[in-house]
């Protein structure tokens, strides 16, 4: 099924757009996106929209204000007090929940609302979070990725840390998300879902630079997170002019806590460089595409990571052209045991109309054998779809090519489970020279004895009389090792004034046939 | 009333080229056989295991010093000895994506599918050029010593240092620009012609042994290439399917349709993504005394409604049959389950997925 539409959403607050990964699943299988908007022109600092409903009424199905979002989290009853300030909204991609997360001014509480789409008509209020932060204020400002491993959501936020002054700092947070309300107000409970990424110099693009990709565009901080056995692992894609690379890095979710009030951390030995694996330059991925280069390196590309059920996981790099605005041409990965092929490159055209300017973010994700892309600009994002070949799953682990001086050829699956059924048949134009006929017997002269001394093959013949329809099968066997005798016989077919035949067998065997006759009456011409 | 034994007309020609009711002397089907010279009928030889690989990925063959020798589209490339011993002798994954192209060299055996070409000399794969300049190509050929290769949408053909394959220099290039379209194919006959299609036409370059450039471009004709692996070389022409969907062979610019039979059937190809003509650039099937070249249509609807069309084009006699493998699950027939096919040791190899197949002919 393709994915077309856009949701007009007014004006879009483009800090607070994940990376990625933002497409929601209602509960009716309906496609749908929650942003924030720019409230001063929208009048609504949150947005539900509905992609089908193709940017027309009701295409946005959901306004929520700053007092909705308090209503709500008041209605959970989870023992807080004072005001809250929502700052940030979390989709659950592929799923129908999202969250808008808040803090209160000074000190306190980390706070979130889970809603749930079920229909264009309704959105409900299912659970929520309150988490304690321990010392200071924490102000989530914009959410930078997120993704769904094991019913659970992950979400990068770039947070400011601290009060009255703060730090900068990237976090890594596991939400709840079931239809339940978790509530755990102890000092520093913030620790027990997150992990804070260090900060390892300025304008290192091998490292976590949290400052950095809080004040630089976009398109510098490409995070995809997904599953890596018991670990969670997350890709950054970082694309900056003096250089390019795909980091990895893995969360280890049996990390002691420290028990001293300070984070847990993913610091500079977690983290790997990958682009190697490749076998690409990846630091091409996104810039040799055909057609001309965008100008700068902020918001042209945007990877996404699709985990394909079979143990692979595909980095989509998707890019808008600044000469040809409607277009967006995708470069696909799939990386697998360390393995990657480059999978070609397709390009997308999206049917919507024109863009108010260049697109400003161009995000994708995988639906079955279709990329959905979504371009947004300052007040929509327009969604469209391309289907792109599925390469078959591998079935055999990669032996370790680094380390196998001699590679042994894997067991061979049973004989029987690589025959190749490959039926052979003739079938005949439509006779129609003998005039009205009977035909009292069929014989074909064909080589016999093709089988082994147990196993008989069969030939099989059939005749359409008049094209109306074909008879059943009349089968004769081709003969054991040994046989000589060439000619078989099929008996009778009927009458008729158009003939057709046909000739098959799928059993192993030759097939040398050299003629075949009819016993014909004539009845008429 | 008369009677007697008449004869069903089976040596005619499959033909396909009108509506099946109004075929009169011709056959309407002939699936995974053929018709001999004697017009009796004979079974295509049934694939049979030969050995698997390491990865899934659709297989593609050539040899290389007496060895069979297969890249995957996964990337990996692996050398096969003549008991199915698979030896896998991946790097660098040969990249791309595409169909995979070799060209033999004195040294190596180099690979083009879409992006850097690899090359293989014994050890593991490696990039040919490591330093970037060699343009990324889907096609690739050896002549004279140069190792020629097209750029990838462009009209513009690169060549290595003659006896350095992995020497390129960025003035190396030559423009087929006798028509302005971009070069999409590209052949090296066994007469060491370099013949290179586009989608609007096709030029023959030829080695120049004197001056400072290496070639020169000797005629042009107006058949172009429908697509890139649509092309192979075999009874002293180029056959290809041209850019009207025509099946067609030339010998230098003498043009000639071969396969009026099966033109409705080309025309109405609804998808010819990763279409190949075997086997690529001269290595026709020779097989059970015929001499055929094998047109796939891999992810075409036929005439079952399941996905491949393979025709199997008996150049010698002008006649087509149909090759099909089984699709257990509908009980109907599939695609013929091969990307490639090759010929070493007297012996018949088709690349399937995963997986190399052999067709061993009836003996006597």
């Amino acid at each position: 099924m393709s994915v077309v539409g856009k949701i007009s959403y007014g004006r879009l607050n483009t800090l607070n757009f994940p990376i990625g990964q933002v497409v929601l699943i209602g509960v009716d299988g309906q496609h749908y996106g929650a942003q924030n908007t720019d409230v001063g022109l929208t009048g609504w600092p949150w947005r539900v929209g509905w992609v089908e409903g193709n940017g027309g009424a009701p295409s946005i199905i959901l306004n929520i204000s700053n007092t909705d979002w308090r209503n709500s989290l008041a209605g959970l009853a989870m023992g807080l007090s004072g005001t809250f300030t929502p700052h940030t909204v979390i989709p659950a991609p592929g799923t129908p929940y999202f969250y808008i997360t808040g803090t209160k001014a000074g000190a306190g509480e980390f706070v979130g609302v889970l809603y749930k789409i079920n229909s264009p008509v309704s959105v409900t209020v299912v659970g929520g979070f309150a988490f304690g932060i321990g010392t200071g204020s924490q102000h989530p400002h914009r959410c930078n990725s997120a993704n769904v491993i094991d019913g659970k959501l992950y979400a990068f936020l770039e947070s400011g840390f601290g009060n009255p002054s703060f730090t900068l700092e990237t976090w890594l947070y596991e939400l709840p998300l079931d239809e339940t309300t978790t509530v755990d107000l102890t000092p520093f409970a913030i620790y027990e879902h997150g992990w804070r990424l260090s900060e390892h110099g300025s304008h290192s693009h091998y490292s976590w630079h949290s400052t950095n990709s809080f004040n630089g565009a976009a398109g510098h901080s490409h995070f995809a997170i997904i599953p890596d056995g018991d670990l969670i692992g997350i890709v950054r894609y970082v694309a900056e002019p003096e250089g390019a690379g795909i980091f990895y890095l893995t969360v280890d979710f049996a990390a002691a806590l420290p028990g001293d009030g300070s984070p847990r951390t993913i610091d500079e030995a977690d983290i790997q460089d990958i682009s190697a694996d490749f076998g690409f330059p990846f630091a091409d991925a996104g810039l040799n595409f055909a057609g001309a280069p965008a100008p700068d390196y902020t918001n042209d590309y945007t990877p996404s990571v699709a985990i394909l059920g079979d143990g692979r996981i595909e980095f989509l790099f998707t890019r808008g052209f600044t000469d040809t605005n409607h277009m967006v041409r995708i470069r696909r990965f799939l990386w697998d045991e360390g393995v990657v092929t480059f999978a070609g490159e397709t390009t997308f055209t999206h049917n919507a109309d024109a863009f108010y300017a260049q697109p400003r973010l161009v995000q994708s994700w995988r639906e079955g054998d279709e990329i959905v892309v979504g371009l947004m600009d300052l007040f929509r994002v327009i969604f469209g779809s391309v289907t792109i070949p599925v390469a078959e799953p591998p079935t055999v682990v990669y032996p370790d090519i680094d380390t196998t001086e001699e590679d042994t050829v894997d067991e061979l699956p049973a004989a029987d489970a690589l025959i190749v059924v490959q039926r052979w048949l003739l079938r005949t134009g439509h006779i129609r020279e003998w005039g009205e006929i009977t035909v009292d017997d069929l014989r074909v002269t064909i080589k016999r004895g093709v089988g082994d001394t147990e196993a008989e093959p069969q030939l099989w013949v059939r005749a359409n009389r008049d094209n109306r329809s074909w008879t059943k099968w009349a089968r004769k066997g081709l003969g054991k090792k040994g046989d000589r005798t060439m000619t078989l016989t099929f008996g009778g077919f009927g009458t008729a004034r158009d003939w057709q035949f046909e000739f098959a067998t799928t059993d192993d065997c030759e097939i040398h046939l050299r003629k075949a006759d009819i016993m014909r009456t004539q009845l008429g011409h | 009333m008369a009677r007697g034994w008449t004869k069903i007309p089976l040596d005619t020609k499959l033909t396909n080229n009108t509506d099946e009711t109004s075929i009169g002397v011709g056959l309407a089907e002939l699936e995974n056989g053929f018709v001999t010279e004697q017009g009796t009928h004979s079974r295509f030889p049934r694939l049979t295991l030969f050995t698997r690989l390491h990865d899934a990925g659709r297989v593609y063959l050539h040899d290389w010093r007496g060895d069979l020798v297969a890249a995957t589209s996964n990337g990996r490339f692996y050398r096969l000895a003549r008991d199915g011993t698979v030896h896998d002798r991946t790097k660098v994954v040969v990249q791309g994506g595409r169909r995979v192209v070799f060209a033999k060299t004195e040294d190596e055996i180099v690979m083009a599918a879409g992006a850097q070409m690899v090359r293989y000399s014994g050890e593991r794969t490696e990039l040919l050029d490591e330093s970037g300049t060699a343009p990324n190509s889907t096609h690739c050929g050896y002549i004279d010593g140069y190792i020629v290769a097209l750029e990838v949408g462009s009209g513009r053909f690169w060549h290595s240092d003659a006896g350095l394959a992995r020497v390129w220099n960025t003035l190396s290039l030559f423009a087929a620009n006798g028509s302005p379209d971009n070069i999409t194919g590209l052949i090296v006959t066994p007469y060491r012609e370099l013949i290179l299609a586009g989608p609007k036409s096709t030029e023959q370059f030829e080695r120049l042994s004197g001056g400072t450039l290496p070639f020169f471009r000797r005629w042009s004709i107006g058949e172009g290439l429908y697509h890139p692996h649509m092309m192979t070389f075999a009874n002293n022409g180029v056959y290809l399917i041209n850019h009207l969907r025509e099946f067609v062979r030339f010998a230098g610019q003498q043009s000639q349709s071969v396969g009026d039979e099966m033109g409705k059937v080309i025309e109405k190809i609804d998808n010819w993504n990763d279409a190949w003509m075997g086997g690529f650039p001269d290595n026709p099937l020779h097989i059970c005394g015929q001499k055929f070249l094998v047109l796939q249509f891999p992810h075409a609807t036929n005439r079952y409604d399941t996905k491949g069309v393979t025709l199997l084009f008996d150049y010698r006699q002008q006649r087509f049959s149909r090759l099909f493998g089984w699709h257990d699950g509908l009980g109907v027939p599939d695609r013929y389950p091969v990307w490639s096919h090759w010929t070493i040791w007297g012996r018949h190899f088709f690349g399937g997925e995963g997986v190399v197949y052999e067709a061993v002919a009836p003996s006597g």
